[in-house]
């Protein structure tokens, strides 16, 4: 096997992996190698074509491809070495990394650190128990996506969605521009999981109805779909007999949810939140394993590439500046309280947090509430606190720490992230 | 004189703007929070206009679609009419992205650019 | 088309493993399966487990065939080069009546030559078996119960047998049993007449529509449902043996088992339904399974859920019928398959010689029969030094396909290009567990699609999930707005 040794080696060459590649490159990493399982870099941005990223970190509107490729060139200027189709296999707590491809064979490589951003995937039928038949038909909306905006082939052309996330609606726009009848976006909660704008520019625009409250229970056909079975739902999502219909389609398009994809990093032994589904890192994205770190939809599942991009730029600057034997500092927890389903960080490492940089916190509210005030407490006392004016599952929230004000916390004790009391549900 | 409301879509906020409308102009606006929002609803009330991304076809290729996107907003109105232009389309790599696809589609205005580098 | 001696109509784990049994002899023998892959029917929806012969009567055929045949898979596993584990069987009580009525069954099944049974009380149970309900009052331990994937069973019978000069006709339905003076003549078949002396019944839930000469056998089938969950193998409920709860009269119960490939599977229920092809899962069917899992393992909930199932049983009456058909000669019955019969296979194929030798054939040993079959490479079970050797003199087997899995692309071709070699998504699935994972096909879906067509010449078009009209692509993109969009929508 042809062994190597590489100062950072990155998993996936997403917009995650890219920019944290050109960040480790840029402090100071001499050889920093990505590894991609596709035939080309760019992720899952290759077949996200619409418009929509770039807003923040570019201040411009881009397609995915163009987000994307403003990452492979620069890769490809900053010397950034991309390895594509070529899968990891294992990943150890020594940061040794074997890798399989077609063109190199088995490899292994001696990393310094480890930048692990193999992004996430898609909720199944069957993860989310619907009934019935196996026909065709029934593909999750970023299965579609691949087919219809790579390969060049749509499955059928009477389309139910069954979730509101956003692939979700930017697929039933995507059908429908390509000539297909959507018959309606269904969504088991009462409100959207995806971007407001979303909602606008993919259904109201095109008049493709979202029905909310009301989901897929069953679907029918003994080889090709012809059509589903439709219930409402109550506040608890309980079904409401008596409003089953039949909603005939040859397409089921799921958008039911992301899961980080977390098998490589379990098997090397990093913990997993099961809030977030993916490892638990600290200010810097590192794992609990030293020299590891982990960044994009393998951390959490973000609404914007841009975000990833931050989060990629944290992890991909501190796996540069991580030497093999640095020690960890001690370290706090940050603990999501009532109304917040999870935050990353969940660590902060006291004795590393850099005084002149600001923190930045993601979190996801539980549900959707107006005029609300998200506190960071120690030991029950306020330490932070900011208001927001509207906060949504479907929307991440991020809250910047300036040095000035992580100065009021104390070093060694958790802190709790949570919804100020007296807010109103909305 | 029509009363017309929308969600606006800047920030996760969602206001919901009203705003009365006669002859095709915003006489008056209201429950807006910001100015942007202010900014987006009254061209949204008017004339609401769209980046356009779509795929055509491409030959002798890795892939079998070319991403492509609208260098500028078309009239919403239009979107589904320029669908049918770009679906008679054959491009064949190298490919840059911002290469002209389409000029001025449907006397728009606009035109149909590649949104990413194809070599081959 | 040419004539054969036997044809064996079905393409399941009965059929192939009578074809594999015939192939020993210097006869010439083909099968008949309507579906373009092999174990399409009752044999893919199967629990797959080796019964241990604990609490059957060996007084009907299904008893004494699964006492009989649970032996031989040791031998039989080695030559098919297939994996099989003697994982164990636990028979749970619940109850001070339970245990009464289970070591009776004890004291019967050592009478019937059972190995190793023996008493579990609650602490043995417990320390054997750690995810067990805690208020289980013990258990009957059986060690030669097993876990075996019934495709790749039925597969390798299937490629052994066809080494062995079984001509297999694939996507052949059979329509009518041709007769001439009481004799069997032949088949009228979707690809035409086939003229043989014998045929064997295998054909599952089809085996009562072949026509006149079977409706004078006075077979009536009825379809038995049941239904199943497969959990992700990172799913931390996980148990060591296959957990049985005290049997009914009819039915073995809902079951708990690990797979031979390593996940957790609960079912089945058992339900009758109406028609041959219910193949639905329903909420109560699913609910009735877990309810019934988690009497056995009550932590198991459904948030690791990879796929749901159903598959149908063949019920005839409560036992098999095997036998030469009453009214027609040159028949010979291999019908009402249902539970134990992917245990009892290999020994229904013995015995379906030995009536077709009691009827007339005559059979004769070929000296050159290969019992061995040749396995297909698996990268993934080798270690990093052989892995890289393997890599190194053959590329394909670097390129992994699918990633949940860890399927290469050299694995995927083999599948295709193999003896009966997989033509669907499904084929591919079943012989290389490509698709099986997690993300159940998101991923490498497209992949299978584009190297079908590149190994088997399969369109994107044709490709599909189990042949028929399962077609996965229906247009090219554009294709509906060259043809005028909604217009075409509306239609």
């Amino acid at each position: 096997m042809r062994t190597s040794d590489v100062d950072v080696l990155v998993i996936g060459a997403g917009p995650a992996g890219l920019g944290a590649a050109i960040k480790a490159k840029e402090n100071g990493a001499r050889e920093v190698l990505v590894i991609e399982r596709d035939f080309e870099p760019g992720g899952i941005l290759n077949q996200c074509i619409h418009n929509g990223f770039g807003l923040q970190y570019f201040s411009q509107e881009l397609t995915g491809p163009e987000y994307a490729g403003r990452f492979i060139r620069k890769a490809s200027r900053s010397d950034v070495e991309i390895q594509t189709d070529t899968m990891v296999l294992a990943v150890n707590p020594s940061r040794e990394v074997i890798t399989s491809s077609r063109h190199f064979g088995l490899q292994l490589f001696r990393a310094k650190s480890v930048v692990l951003a193999m992004g996430c995937r898609e909720r199944t039928r069957d993860a989310i128990q619907i009934y019935g038949t196996r026909p065709a038909g029934i593909l999750t909306a970023g299965t579609a996506q691949r087919f219809t905006n790579i390969e060049g082939f749509l499955p059928g052309k009477k389309v139910v969605v069954l979730g509101s996330g956003d692939i979700g609606l930017i697929m039933a726009r995507r059908m429908k521009l390509e000539g297909c009848e959507v018959r309606g976006v269904f969504e088991l909660l009462p409100y959207t999981n995806g971007l407001s704008r979303n909602v606008v520019q993919c259904l109201n625009d095109f008049s493709i109805p979202l029905y909310l409250q009301e989901t897929v229970t069953e679907v029918l056909g003994k080889d090709r779909l012809e059509g589903v079975k439709t219930i409402k739902v109550d506040k608890k999502q309980s079904p409401l007999p008596g409003t089953e219909r039949f909603v005939p389609c040859d397409t089921l398009l799921l958008s039911v949810g992301l899961i980080p994809e977390n098998e490589l990093s379990r098997k090397a032994g990093i913990k997993i939140d099961p809030l977030t589904g993916g490892p638990v890192v600290n200010q810097d994205r590192m794992t609990n394993i030293p020299g590891i770190f982990a960044c994009g939809n393998v951390t959490q599942v973000h609404d914007l590439a841009d975000d990833v991009t931050v989060e990629s730029e944290i992890a991909g600057t501190a796996a540069a500046r991580f030497r093999k034997g640095n020690l960890q500092g001690k370290e706090l927890s940050v603990e999501a309280g009532r109304g917040i389903r999870y935050v990353v960080p969940q660590r902060i490492d006291v004795s590393e947090i850099k005084k002149e940089n600001p923190l930045i916190f993601f979190m996801r509210a539980e549900v959707p509430t107006r005029q609300v005030k998200i506190i960071f407490t120690q030991e029950g006392e306020e330490k932070f606190g900011e208001t927001l004016p509207f906060i949504k599952p479907g929307e991440i929230i991020k809250i910047t720490i300036s040095p000035e004000m992580l100065k009021k916390f104390k070093p060694d004790k958790n802190i709790l992230v949570e919804v100020g009391k007296g807010n109103n549900n909305g | 004189m029509v009363e017309k409301k929308l969600i606006c879509v800047i920030c996760p906020v969602g206001c919901e703007i009203r705003a009365s409308i006669e002859g095709g102009e915003v006489k008056e606006i209201r429950d807006f929070r910001c100015a942007q929002g202010e900014e987006y609803a009254r061209e949204e009330f008017t004339s609401p206009s769209r980046i356009l991304t779509a795929t055509v076809q491409v030959k002798n290729s890795s892939i079998a679609q070319l991403p492509v996107r609208s260098d500028k907003p078309l009239p919403r109105e239009k979107l589904e009419k320029a669908m049918f232009q770009l679906a008679g389309i054959i491009m064949a790599p190298p490919i840059k992205e911002g290469q002209l696809i389409i000029k001025d589609i449907l006397g728009t205005g606009a035109n149909m650019v590649a949104s990413r580098d194809l070599e081959k | 088309m040419q004539k054969f001696d036997v044809v064996i109509i079905g393409g399941g784990v009965v059929g192939c493993a009578i074809a594999r049994e015939l192939s020993r002899y210097k006869i010439k023998v083909a099968v008949l399966e309507k579906e373009t892959e092999l174990g399409t029917g009752t044999t893919k929806a199967n629990t797959g487990l080796i019964h241990s012969g604990f609490n059957v009567d060996k007084n009907t055929i299904k008893g004494r065939l699964n006492l009989e045949a649970n032996p031989l898979f040791d031998r039989l596993v080695s030559q098919l080069n297939i994996p099989f584990q003697r994982n164990g069987s636990l028979v749970v009580a619940h109850n001070r009546e339970d245990y009464q009525a289970l070591l009776h069954s004890i004291e019967e099944a050592k009478a019937n030559g059972v190995k190793g049974i023996k008493w579990l009380n609650k602490d043995e149970l417990k320390e054997k078996e750690p995810a067990i309900n805690k208020d289980s009052f013990g258990a009957v331990f059986a060690p030669s119960g097993g876990i075996i994937c019934p495709f790749e069973f039925t597969l390798a019978l299937g490629q052994n047998a066809h080494s062995n000069g079984v001509v297999f006709f694939l996507g052949t339905e059979v329509k009518k049993i041709i007769t001439k003076e009481g004799w069997v003549e032949g088949l009228e078949t979707s690809r035409g007449f086939i003229r043989v002396s014998f045929v064997v019944n295998a054909a599952g839930l089809l085996a009562d529509t072949f026509g006149e000469e079977i409706k004078n056998e006075g077979i009536t089938l009825k379809a038995r449902r049941g239904q199943y969950l497969v959990y992700d193998r990172e799913y931390p409920v996980k148990v060591k043996h296959t957990l049985f709860p005290r049997p009914t009269e009819v039915s073995k119960g809902i079951i708990v088992t690990p797979t031979i490939h390593g996940n957790l599977m609960v079912g089945p229920n058992a339900e009758q339904v109406e028609g041959r092809d219910a193949l639905e899962t329903t909420e109560t069917g699913i609910k009735e399974v877990l309810e019934g899992a988690r009497k056995l393992v009550p932590n198991i909930d459904t948030s690791a859920v990879i796929r749901m199932f159903s598959g149908l049983r063949a019920v005839a009456n409560n036992d098999f019928i095997i036998a030469p058909a009453k009214k027609t000669r040159g028949l010979v019955l291999a019908v009402g398959i249902q539970s134990p019969g992917l245990t009892a296979a290999p020994r229904i194929g013995e015995l379906v010689a030995e009536i077709l030798k009691d009827i007339g054939l005559g059979l004769k040993g070929k000296p050159d029969f290969q019992e061995e079959r040749t396995p297909l490479k698996s990268p993934g079970k080798m270690n990093w030094g052989e892995r890289a050797a393997l890599v190194e003199k053959d590329l394909d087997y670097g390129q992994v396909i699918c990633r949940c899995e860890g399927i290469t692309r050299g694995e995927i071709r083999d599948a295709i290009l193999s003896p009966l070699g997989a033509v669907t998504i499904d084929g591919i699935k079943r012989r290389t567990r490509a698709a099986s994972g997690r993300c159940q096909s998101g991923f490498c879906g497209p992949r299978l699609i584009e190297l079908l067509k590149e190994f088997a010449g399969i369109s994107p078009f044709e490709a599909s999930l189990r042949g028929g009209e399962t077609q996965i692509l229906k247009y090219r993109s554009k294709e509906l707005l060259l043809k005028g969009g909604e217009n075409i929508a509306d239609q």
